[in-house]
């Protein structure tokens, strides 16, 4: 590590002066061509290659080794050690640059990185928190089993104790960027005891002998996820998280952080609901004067606006001081509606060239979104799973 | 933006609101079966404005009111709009207080004064509320002074009972906003019977009624638009208000009701649909406060750039209310079951309220077609 941890805080201001100084000197500035509609990114699921996570991995390592790569985290681990609005302070001046693609991280320092520095022992954090905050290392999330998707407290695989360590078996499914990860984050069995208080959480180190990663091809014919195969995996005790038998809070704590990523980035950060950019696209594509693809166009305008609003009353109400509410899956459940909206005005827009290629640009590669948008609704807990969630903790119905 | 969380202030409002509306007895008094123009509850509207001085609410200070804001304004047509509260508040606090404010000058601020001393009820008469055939009023000067107005409305939301009838009328020199006292010789006014049983609304028709110009020449349509706008928010606003307490006595009964043996909010059919009408009245909520914040923000500087955000959010609100209203009214009606078509029980009231504020002020599909075009497509 090439900076030393800051002794004094330096003010917002200095801190963004610092940023921008430093992507002045390893990124261009943002340009309205690069932003353009030619660039959008229509398919939801774009898994990302070794090389895409090889790129990745060498910017964070930039970001970090300059001292934005974990602003956040304490100083002895290896963290900048300045709070949490630092972090959006970064982001806000990295948006003025055009930055390579990140999203071969996102689960890894979006859910994997702060369940360990949440859940980890001393050991664990030495040995993987720096690494997966500097790109070193690439985390990914071993919990969905083809036995346990929305019951996940069916987890079958076991972990069995193993003088000073465990011994795992089994099998995860639905594993975004196995392919290229060192570390996962894994929720095994580990006692016949009742129900949430049976599993343990630990990280796995991908490389080590009985795993294997298998590739799953998903509808929209890209092999975005992968099947994960544990056997007889070993894993040391210091590499648990938490308390045995008590991997279920561990999960939930992971499950939130995924949902806050899911109900917030998705859709706003690609930039497929700028509604200026589809107004501009119907205009290119001679639709623009249809008066049922204007009211589908208005139709996305209307839920993408009040789901923005919404999320700012749930923020405007914490800083109020009031507990979070039901946002984060009211958020969710809005942001299917919005896809599923957006989904209806690209079909009434496109007609038969969605259905066919004629070659015409920006057309027929909106395909990608509309066979995404399903898996959308699946990601993050299903749809049917947050309703039950809202309405036994928000509303307070009986359901069981 | 303000309207995002309520303030310490305006929860108090809402909160001195609903008790008021508490010691009265709700709108089953009232209901208009008969187009007799009495569908109000006269004490209630005493109460209102004497004890909350509701109808000065919005009049500026320097006209004798509140100058309170927009956010305010919305605050109380939630409550109104929750109990259904059988009060001619709307047209006048809402409609005919933005076009009086719109159009500025010395009769309007005479009439703005009389509406916060709570002296007179005003109904707006415009082409907007209606069809286009149903309204076409014109203005002649009359000898002596002052001018004579001629023509007829089918649609004046409150107007049966209004003391003052704010008229947008062609004169030579354009439209331009007239107001004419409702016992002025040469008017008439209609009840009619309504979908709504909670509000009056009227036909009016003036025969060479003598009228005063409250506004500069040429100058009703851009105050008549203005009002529409507000009045689309606070409209907004009721609907919020009335779909909130449609999804609460759902749930509420949701928690008690027992069918095969079980409290049926236990099924999902039931869960899932509450959380959806949850979600709809959740996402209404928010169109509004954008929209109570641009109307605000527009309220306050008068200026072009937030005349057309206030524009955009207003039409942006109506559309997605309305929708939300009319979908919690009927799946809200269908949590209670057979008990909930019965003319005993409230939900028709309702629905007949989210049915008629859907199509009034315009419909949700002419909202969105307003919001493309403002929207630049």
């Amino acid at each position: 590590m090439s900076v030393s941890p800051a002794t004094t805080a330096p003010s917002l201001d200095e801190f963004k002066a610092e940023a921008a100084a430093f992507l002045d000197r390893v990124a261009e500035p943002r340009t309205e061509a690069a932003s353009s509609a030619g660039e959008r990114q229509l398919s939801l699921f774009r898994g990302s290659t070794v090389a895409d996570a090889d790129a990745a991995r060498a910017w964070q390592r930039t970001v970090f080794d300059a001292g934005f790569g974990w602003i956040d985290g304490p100083v002895e681990e290896g963290g900048r050690g300045l709070p949490s609005r630092y972090v959006g302070a970064y982001l806000q001046v990295e948006r003025r640059y055009s930055t390579p693609q990140k999203s071969a991280l996102g689960v890894s320092l979006g859910m994997v990185a702060p369940t360990l520095v949440q859940f980890g022992t001393a050991e664990a954090k030495g040995r993987w928190a720096e690494a997966l905050y500097r790109g070193d290392a690439i985390g990914c999330q071993l919990f969905s089993e083809p036995g346990a998707g929305s019951d996940l407290a069916a987890v079958a695989t076991k972990a069995v104790r193993d003088s000073d360590g465990w011994v795992v078996d089994g099998q995860k499914v639905w594993t975004s960027g196995a392919h290229y990860s060192d570390v996962g984050l894994l929720l095994a069995r580990t006692s016949t005891g009742p129900r949430h208080r049976n599993l343990t959480a630990f990280l796995v180190d991908m490389h080590a002998p009985g795993v294997e990663v298998r590739p799953l091809r998903q509808m929209t014919g890209g092999a975005d996820f992968n099947e994960v195969f544990l056997d007889g995996v070993r894993i040391p005790d210091s590499h648990r998280l938490g308390e045995v038998d008590e991997g279920w809070g561990v999960a939930m704590a992971t499950l939130m952080y995924e949902r806050s990523a899911i109900g917030g980035g998705v859709g706003g950060g690609s930039g497929l609901f700028r509604m200026d950019t589809l107004a501009q696209w119907l205009r290119e594509i001679g639709r623009s004067e249809d008066p049922l693809v204007r009211q589908a166009y208005a139709r996305v305008h209307t839920g993408v606006s009040a789901a923005k609003t919404m999320r700012a009353r749930a923020e405007a109400g914490v800083k109020a001081g009031r507990p979070p509410g039901p946002e984060m899956s009211l958020s969710k459940l809005a942001l299917v509606a919005n896809l599923a909206a957006l989904a209806d005005l690209v079909s009434d827009a496109l007609g038969p060239r969605l259905v066919a290629d004629t070659g015409a640009a920006e057309t027929f590669g909106w395909t990608e979104y509309v066979l995404g948008t399903p898996g959308m609704r699946l990601g993050g807990g299903t749809d049917e799973v947050q309703r039950n969630i809202i309405a036994k903790r928000v509303l307070g119905l009986p359901v069981k | 933006m303000t309207a995002l969380v309520p303030t310490p202030e305006r929860l108090e409002l809402r909160e001195a609101v609903r008790k008021s509306l508490q010691r009265h007895p709700g709108p089953r008094g009232f209901l208009a079966e008969q187009p007799s123009g009495k569908w109000f509850d006269a004490s209630l509207l005493e109460d209102l404005n004497r004890q909350l001085g509701l109808a000065e609410l919005l009049v500026p200070i320097g006209c004798g009111g509140a100058g309170g804001q927009l956010a305010d304004a919305a605050i109380v047509f939630e409550e109104l709009g929750a109990a259904l509260a059988p009060v001619p508040l709307f047209a006048t606090v809402a409609l005919a207080t933005s076009a009086l404010v719109a159009s500025g000058g010395e009769a309007a601020a005479t009439l703005l004064g009389r509406i916060a001393r709570g002296e007179a009820t005003v109904a707006l008469a415009d082409a907007r509320c209606g069809l286009p055939d149903d309204h076409r009023f014109v203005a002649v000067p009359r000898a002596g002074g002052g001018w004579l107005v001629s023509g007829r409305s089918g649609v004046v939301i409150e107007g049966a009972g209004a003391d003052v009838l704010l008229v947008t009328a062609e004169t030579g020199d354009g439209v331009t906003l007239f107001a004419v006292e409702a016992d002025a010789s040469g008017v008439q006014r209609r009840p009619l019977r309504t979908l709504d049983l909670t509000r009056g609304i009227a036909e009016v028709v003036l025969d060479g009624a003598r009228a005063e110009q409250t506004g500069a020449s040429g100058g009703g349509r851009a105050a008549a638009d203005l009002a529409w706008d507000v009045g689309s928010v606070l409209l907004a606003a009721e609907q919020v208000g009335g779909a909130q307490r449609v999804l609460d006595t759902a749930v509420e009964y949701a928690k008690q009701r027992v069918q095969f043996d079980q409290k049926i909010g236990s099924f999902q059919q039931i869960s899932s649909k509450l959380v959806d009408l949850l979600l709809d009245v959740e996402m209404a909520r928010s169109a509004l406060a954008t929209a109570v914040d641009a109307a605000d923000e527009h309220w306050e500087d008068r200026g072009e750039d937030t005349r057309l955000a206030l524009l955009r959010e207003a039409s942006l609100a109506k559309a997605l209310c309305s929708d939300s209203y009319m979908h919690v009214a009927d799946e809200g009606l269908h949590v209670v079951g057979g008990i909930g078509f019965t003319w005993e029980h409230d939900a028709h009231l309702y629905f007949r309220r989210a049915k008629s504020t859907q199509q009034l002020l315009g419909s949700p599909d002419s909202h969105r077609e307003r919001l493309a075009k403002a929207a630049g497509l």
